[in-house]
């Protein structure tokens, strides 16, 4: 059978030793920076995403892949021993996370994560492996107009998905596609925003920006709200569920995992709606809601195996369509065009040994996970009581090695230090970044695609909604657009996303 | 007024004037069915106007927003001038002394910082660092920079 043969070209792709190591050493690095308070799967990537650039395009997406997950699974060990989400997709752990380990279960808590989102890791990869063919050979008989009008789509989603007010995150999108327009035209070989700087030719690094606004503005804003001190950190306890936990888990790991897979597919889906959702779902079916908000078992594995089935199902249409649904995906296609690999339906058929190795070293991130983490949560709560003033001067040098080995010069990292002061200063004034990372790096693609389209049908912009498919995902974008600017459910999505214990 | 709106409003109008002026100058807009590299970043910057004047708009007529945090300008001072040292250093003295320096200079940042400890945990990230990317990752960096002739 054809998946079965797709498959084991997988398997023999990531159970080579080299993707097998490095996808190992993702899986410890993402851990081990996704534990730190405040650094969220997209300044981990940021961070690490340097390290990868001498390997095999392959090796490399592997190494990335076990570090988005790596990170993910970090936060909610934050989350659940000092209830500060890493991230903003495990807040909603903090929530019941948090009280079992004021009641002596942090174990049990850091373990229901585990298993739920190692359940949740193996579903989403085998609906990757169902979806991916013919979802591609859909993608291929895609025009212009039907990309410009997905991306548009896609771009809208993720103001649905900002916490704060719609027109800021509207604003950071098109701030986002400006600057992603930096460098040379590729029509007319005309100058863009360069500002007559040669560095600045082939566009504003992505990697400085990244690292700018995620890594260097968060440590701005941990040494304002806790200036180095370490956290307060509840104990550990036992880890391994008793069997009436496990019974509790089940149910609810396997509804998150469904929700997280469907929302994730879903572009501008990210993990952190899955988790809230699942959350949510859960709260109203299970026989146990009284218990919610003070310690329920279900309350961590549901949105656990929600946001990490979200975060893998998202990389269905990052794989099919080259079109990043959210920022961390915007983040690898980001990381593939720096390998010289084109994100896009093309990948699967040009390059099968990269997709399905990448698909099925997913699974292998996941087990590695659970396998690395349970015993070895002690060295994660030491590494919570080291000092964030020794710990920052050293992601900072991370940064600057990193930044600067994209392309060994200096230029980029000048940068992160203006990407830094404005990251701060924004986020300062509730603009999120998220959706600027969207915009740009779908900017040069949603360019491309509109004057491609005006090419095709000779200037008619009636191409976008003449052509049915397009004229589809417009009306959808136009309903989301809708519904989130009305405001009942502007109030709703408010509430959704300030929701505390 | 709503300090917070009415900042990023008039932050991406900014951008907007900026940028539109830029293309309007130097960019041929070309026509609809054959776009001159102008023609895209126009329309942003008209959307980008649109949305930061109704911002600043809406902050006018909305009430006093909540009290602004004081801003950390030691924190951002300190942290820019570390990796900047980095820059700076990196071709002249290396990465080793690159790093060593920078991350010293950025410790401070941190109100509560020492010296002594700080130049320990300086040496200590530099040794790492050079470590971990240049003999693990193969990075192209020099250890020592053109100053001792490396």
């Amino acid at each position: 059978m054809d998946l079965i043969a797709n498959l084991s070209l997988g398997f023999t792709e990531a159970f080579l030793p080299i993707n097998l190591f490095f996808c190992f050493v993702g899986v410890l690095l993402g851990t081990v920076i996704g534990i730190l308070p405040g650094i969220g799967p997209l300044a981990t990537i940021s961070m690490l995403l340097p390290l990868t650039f001498g390997m095999e395009p392959t090796t490399s997406l592997i190494m990335l892949a076990g570090i988005y997950y790596g990170s993910q699974y970090g936060g909610s060990t934050t989350a659940i021993l000092v209830n500060l989400p890493g991230e903003a997709a495990s807040t909603v752990t903090t929530i019941d996370g948090y009280q079992m380990a004021l009641k002596g279960r942090a174990g049990t808590a850091l373990a229901a994560a585990g298993i739920g989102s190692f359940v949740a890791g193996c579903a989403a990869t085998v609906l990757i492996a169902l979806v991916a063919k013919p979802l591609t050979a859909m993608a291929l008989s895609f025009g212009p107009p039907e990309y410009f009008s997905l991306m548009v789509i896609g771009l809208v989603s993720s103001i649905a998905l900002a916490s704060g007010s719609l027109l800021k995150a509207l604003g950071m999108i098109v701030f986002g596609l400006l600057l992603g327009l930096t460098g040379i035209d590729i029509y007319t070989n005309k100058q863009r925003f360069t500002f007559g700087s040669i560095e600045l030719l082939d566009g504003l690094s992505f990697v400085a920006i990244a690292v700018g606004v995620f890594g260097i503005a968060e440590i701005i804003r941990n040494l304002q709200s806790t200036d180095g001190v370490p956290p307060r950190l509840a104990q550990v306890g036992r880890i391994w569920p008793r069997l009436d936990d496990l019974r509790r888990m089940i149910a609810p790991t396997l509804r998150g995992t469904a929700i997280g897979s469907a929302i994730g597919v879903l572009p501008g889906g990210g993990a952190m709606l899955a988790a809230f959702i699942a959350y949510n779902v859960e709260k109203r079916v299970s026989p146990n809601s009284a218990e919610f908000g003070h310690g329920a078992v279900e309350g961590v594995a549901a949105p656990e195996a929600a946001n990490n089935a979200a975060a893998q199902t998202s990389f269905i249409p990052t794989l099919t369509l080259g079109i990043p649904g959210s920022a961390t995906m915007a983040m690898m296609i980001g990381a593939m065009t720096i390998q010289g690999v084109t994100p896009g339906p093309n990948v699967i058929t040009s390059n099968p040994a990269l997709f399905w190795g990448l698909i099925v070293s997913m699974w292998l991130g996941n087990a590695m996970l659970i396998i690395l983490n349970l015993p070895l949560i002690g060295v994660w709560v030491s590494l919570l009581k080291v000092p964030y003033r020794v710990l920052f001067p050293a992601i900072i040098a991370f940064c600057c090695i990193g930044v600067y080995s994209v392309s060994n010069s200096v230029f980029g990292v000048y940068l992160v230090i203006g990407a830094g002061i404005l990251g701060y200063f924004l986020s300062r004034l509730d603009c999120e970044w998220a959706p600027f990372v969207l915009g740009f790096v779908l900017g040069p693609m949603l360019e491309h695609q509109l004057r491609r389209s005006m090419l095709i049908s000779g200037g008619d912009p009636s191409v976008f909604v003449t052509r049915p498919i397009s004229a589809v995902l417009l009306l959808m974008a136009l309903g989301l657009l809708i519904l989130v600017s009305l405001p009942t459910t502007n109030k709703k999505r408010a509430e959704v996303f300030t929701e505390e214990v | 007024m709503h300090v917070k709106d009415l900042l990023s409003g008039g932050f991406f109008c900014g951008v907007a004037i900026l940028y539109g002026s830029i293309a309007l100058r130097d960019l041929p807009v070309g026509q609809v069915f054959n776009m001159g590299p102008g023609f895209f970043p126009l329309v942003l910057c008209g959307l980008l106007m649109l949305i930061g004047g109704a911002l600043v708009l809406r902050s006018l007529f909305a009430q006093q927003s909540e009290a602004f945090e004081p801003v950390p300008w030691r924190a951002i001072a300190l942290v820019s001038l570390g990796i900047m040292v980095f820059a700076l250093l990196l071709d002249p003295l290396g990465l080793l002394l690159a790093v060593f320096f920078a991350t010293l200079v950025a410790s401070f940042a941190a109100r509560k910082a020492r010296l002594l400890p700080s130049i320990l945990a300086a040496a200590a990230i530099a040794v790492f660092c050079v470590g971990v990317f240049v003999l693990g990752a193969q990075m192209q960096a020099p250890v020592f920079g053109s100053v001792f002739g490396g």
